[in-house]
């Protein structure tokens, strides 16, 4: 298993994350992410399965869990370095001393609240967060409600489209909101 | 690859598991049914992984060959072998 994880942490045949075109960064975050939809189904196949197991044979059957789950997190780690060298190349800075984003030569200031939520899902990318979970998570503030997160994601999209940055703060129906690359700019 | 390998070893057993050579009747039709659940199970998953890889990318998919595919397979071929003992174990007893 710790080899599978070195294998995925190490990158793929042909990676480089020294690249220098964000095409690359690009064509390596597409691969990850087809990489973890495919876990993502595997997994729910081997969930369904185990439990229908008479109770002596399932943990030999989670051995495959325990696989594809650690295989899963080393793929994330890599889809997470691609898209931090994907904003690296498309020149999205975030200034945290002076709370300030600048996208190729453009430069909005953000509140703290902003800057943290951007932040955060910067940071994690490709992956859902529920209103209630960016309240614990991106701001770690129980004094705000889940319906302010839908303030603070219009306020985020309206930075990200004045910056002409290439992305999409998304909410997606029962899995939560999620800042996606836009490859088509 | 070291999961792959452990997972294939036919003389792993499942704990509490009897030994094929001394089992009863009893116990080898009990072991001869658990390792037929389990190892259609397993080719079950493998279905499941052959299903998505079809829709990936060529490098995508590539890879899945070179991970998911050995243990999956290696896992099946130790309960596939399990399986062939206890079904002897059966066929000696009758």
């Amino acid at each position: 298993m710790a080899g599978t994880i070195l294998v995925a942490s190490r990158g793929l045949e042909g990676e480089n994350l020294e690249t220098t075109h964000w095409e690359d960064a690009r064509h390596w975050i597409g691969v990850y992410a087809d990489l973890i939809r495919f876990k993502v189904g595997l997994l729910d196949r081997v969930h369904r399965g185990i439990p229908k197991l008479p109770p002596v044979a399932q943990p030999a059957a989670a051995i495959d869990l325990a696989i594809i789950e650690n295989q899963m997190v080393g793929y994330q780690a890599r889809l997470d370095l691609w898209y931090q060298r994907l904003w690296d190349l498309q020149g999205l800075r975030l200034d945290p001393e002076g709370q300030l984003i600048r996208h190729k030569g453009r430069e909005g200031h953000l509140t703290n609240r902003e800057f943290q939520l951007l932040q955060f899902l910067i940071d994690h990318p490709h992956r859902f967060f529920t209103a209630n979970q960016l309240l614990g998570r991106a701001w770690a503030d129980p004094a705000l409600f889940p319906e302010e997160v839908r303030n603070y994601v219009r306020r985020l999209r309206k930075i990200l489209a004045d910056l002409e940055i290439p992305a999409e703060l998304v909410n997606r129906p029962a899995r939560g909101y999620s800042l996606i690359f836009r490859p088509d700019n | 690859m070291v999961a792959a390998a452990r997972g294939g070893n036919p003389s792993q057993t499942m704990d509490g598991e009897a030994d094929p050579k001394s089992a009863s009747m009893e116990q080898a039709l009990y072991w001869k049914q658990i390792y037929a659940e389990i190892l259609a199970m397993e080719e079950k998953v493998m279905e499941r992984i052959l299903d998505l890889m079809s829709k990936q990318s060529p490098r995508a998919r590539r890879e899945v060959e070179l991970t998911n595919v050995p243990v999956v397979a290696a896992q099946a071929a130790r309960f596939r072998a399990r399986l062939g003992f206890w079904s002897e174990r059966v066929r000696e007893l009758q």
